[in-house]
């Protein structure tokens, strides 16, 4: 079968201008069995939609093959001079297939199923890997997407390091004497800040890294007044670093009403992570997730 | 509020050359609506898919983009536009006011009450069902949503003689249903809480040919029925009391015209999202240019508002591909400045034509 989606702007160029007809032809002809006398190679025009996705396929060094992302996909800096399509909740089907993807790679929760559905009656090949919110989640979307890309190699590389990371995690959260109350807090502007409570990604951060999140109340992002900030009573307030700027340091989270006189606030344990890498259950998740565990195992009073 | 004025000269003239232009227009905005995308396809190339199609033979890849991606969504924006250029001007004519718009009887807040609630708890119920059905629930409620709400608008507007009672329980619903929204809001994860906000900015990105179907009739039957109140309408702008001398029954064409406007409305809300200002802003404009007999008003909105619509829907695929902007802000935009030059302009409220 034809493959529909590089050849195209080819079989274009042949329509508009016939003189050139034969030498393309050629070039054409030699360039579809290339895939052959190499052996498996990467995929021609792949298309990342979710930020996991992306730090995948770059981790696995096949960034080159990548011709669009979604707005999700922030990290590494490559990714964001990528095509955007947009929302990966919010896709348009014929923003992607403008790309022309040979492949198209996409977290569990990409959408509308409409657009999914678009794409793939359009005879496009899209891929939906499973929810990988978990440790095993993470290493499993590692494996796929090599198996995807023709990356096996790399791809068994890197999900070796990861479930390492993630053994030395589990190894060393076990071994922690007590798990200190943690809070993620998500930076704010004049009102209250918003605590992550249960079914959050920061929520299964933080019980990954060994910490205990205080905020069991609710689930996801709530507002939180400076009074209930105390009654929480967090040993270790964590925030995102992209923000740490716009909220003055640590400084200034100190400053914020209620901080100081939580024992985190009284002890100076105000913690900037990456929130990108530690939230995003991509292949840097593991690392980061066993640095934030080092500082809370020496955080705990 | 007598604030709209019947021309005194009859629109029997003007009505085919006004109609013919708005066609004229609508049939230009869908071609252009056809032939621009993400995709570069020359306007001969989508011809070549219309032919291809219409002649039965084999689509290509390309003819796959025009007629199962643009020509089902071009239609479909269509059909919205319509509904609510057209629901719009019906309202306008019911409550005799130019600010009127389908929103004022609650069915676009019992829409998005609607989808919000499926969006948030719809894992409960969805789940458990088939999965060709689940991608239809948000669409479902929100036209449920939008019905029920309507109903009650009307329930308790229907207790006292004039329109006074039912605008403002119109008023109560939308804040009542709104109130709701928050709550659910509130409580809403992060992902359900994008979703929510991409969904009450309106989107037609998920049109296919099966939702133009459901969609077609609900907003079709409405549209063709419309125009034929158009008479009743206009006796109604000179007062409740004089349009039942005149030998119309009042209650009875409000209770048709809610009905109507509430299937319509909904299906598009269901349909495309919460889209704003198209049903303020069409009617208004084209009231204007040829006054506000509903003969030619109604019929007008509907051609209108549909050329409208394509035209915002092309555009919002355009300027930001290969992703889309949300089409309720491109329509809020363009038609909020707009809407200002006519009121700074026209002294709205004075009905001038």
């Amino acid at each position: 079968m034809r493959r529909p989606g590089p050849w195209k702007g080819r079989a274009a160029a042949v329509r508009r201008d016939p003189a050139r007809c034969w030498r393309a032809w050629l070039a054409g002809a030699l360039l579809w069995w290339t895939p052959w006398l190499a052996g498996a190679a990467v995929p021609e025009r792949v298309v990342a939609l979710g930020g996991d996705i992306t730090e995948t396929v770059y981790a696995l060094d096949a960034g080159q093959a990548l011709v669009g992302v979604d707005s999700t996909s922030q990290w590494p800096a490559a990714a964001k001079t990528l095509p955007n399509v947009g929302y990966v909740r919010q896709l348009s089907a014929e923003g992607v297939l403008a790309l022309h993807p040979g492949l198209i790679i996409a977290t569990h929760d990409a959408g509308p199923a409409t657009v999914i559905e678009q794409l793939r009656s359009a005879g496009a090949h899209i891929e939906v890997l499973a929810d990988s919110h978990t440790p095993e989640g993470v290493v499993a979307k590692i494996r796929d997407v090599g198996r995807l890309l023709g990356r096996e190699e790399q791809a068994r590389a890197l999900a070796v390091k990861v479930a390492g990371d993630y053994a030395a995690l589990a190894a060393g959260v076990a071994a922690m004497p007590r798990h200190p109350r943690t809070l993620f807090l998500l930076s704010m502007g004049a009102g209250s800040p918003l605590a992550a409570g249960r079914q959050t990604a920061a929520d299964s951060m933080i019980a990954l890294a060994g910490g205990r999140n205080v905020a069991v109340d609710f689930s996801g992002y709530k507002p939180v007044s400076p009074e209930a900030l105390v009654a929480l009573a967090p040993d270790v307030i964590l925030m995102m670093r992209e923000r740490s700027e716009g909220v003055g340091g640590i400084e200034g989270v100190l400053g914020l009403p209620g901080v100081a006189q939580t024992p985190a606030g009284k002890a100076r344990r105000i913690l900037f992570v990456d929130g990108q890498a530690l939230l995003g259950f991509g292949p840097r998740s593991a690392a980061q997730a066993l640095a934030l565990q080092h500082v809370l195992a020496g955080a705990a009073p | 509020m007598n604030s709209i004025v019947v021309a005194a000269s009859p629109v029997s003239r003007r009505r085919p050359v006004a109609l013919g232009a708005l066609a004229v227009l609508l049939a230009a905005a869908a071609l252009w609506g056809l032939s621009s995308g993400a995709m570069a396809l020359p306007a001969g190339r989508v011809l070549q898919a219309l032919g291809h199609w219409l002649g039965g033979a084999p689509l290509d890849a390309d003819d796959h983009v025009v007629l199962m991606l643009r020509l089902p969504r071009v239609l479909m924006a269509v059909l919205v536009g319509a509904a609510l250029a057209c629901g719009g001007a019906a309202m306008q004519g019911l409550f005799r006011n130019p600010l009127a718009d389908p929103g004022l009887i609650g069915v676009s807040a019992g829409a998005a009450l609607g989808a919000v609630a499926v969006i948030m708890l719809g894992h409960l119920v969805i789940g458990r069902l088939p999965e060709a059905v689940a991608p239809y629930g948000v669409a479902a409620a929100a036209f449920a949503g939008g019905l029920a709400a309507t109903l009650l608008v009307y329930a308790i507007g229907r207790r006292r003689p004039g329109v006074a009672t039912l605008l403002l329980a119109g008023v109560a619903i939308n804040a009542m249903a709104g109130a709701a929204v928050g709550v659910l809001i509130f409580l809403a994860s992060e992902t359900q809480l994008r979703d929510i906000t991409f969904w009450s900015l309106g989107s037609l990105g998920g049109s296919d040919w099966l939702r133009l179907a459901i969609a077609a009739p609900p907003t079709l039957l409405p549209l063709l029925l419309l125009p034929r109140l158009a008479r009743a309408l206009n006796a109604l702008l000179l007062g409740e009391q004089e349009a039942s001398l005149l030998g119309f029954r009042p209650q009875r064409l409000r209770r048709t015209l809610i009905a109507l406007v509430a299937l319509m409305v909904g299906a598009a809300v269901a349909a495309a999202g919460m889209v704003g200002f198209v049903g303020l802003i069409v009617p208004h404009l084209l009231r204007m240019v040829w006054g506000p007999d509903h003969r030619l008003l109604l019929p007008a909105s509907a051609l209108g508002g549909g050329a409208l619509l394509v035209a915002a829907d092309t555009l919002s695929r355009v300027v930001a591909a290969p992703a889309e902007l949300p089409i309720g802000v491109l329509t809020a935009l363009l038609g909020g400045p707009f809407f200002l030059w006519l009121l700074l302009r026209a002294r709205l409220g004075e009905g001038r034509a």
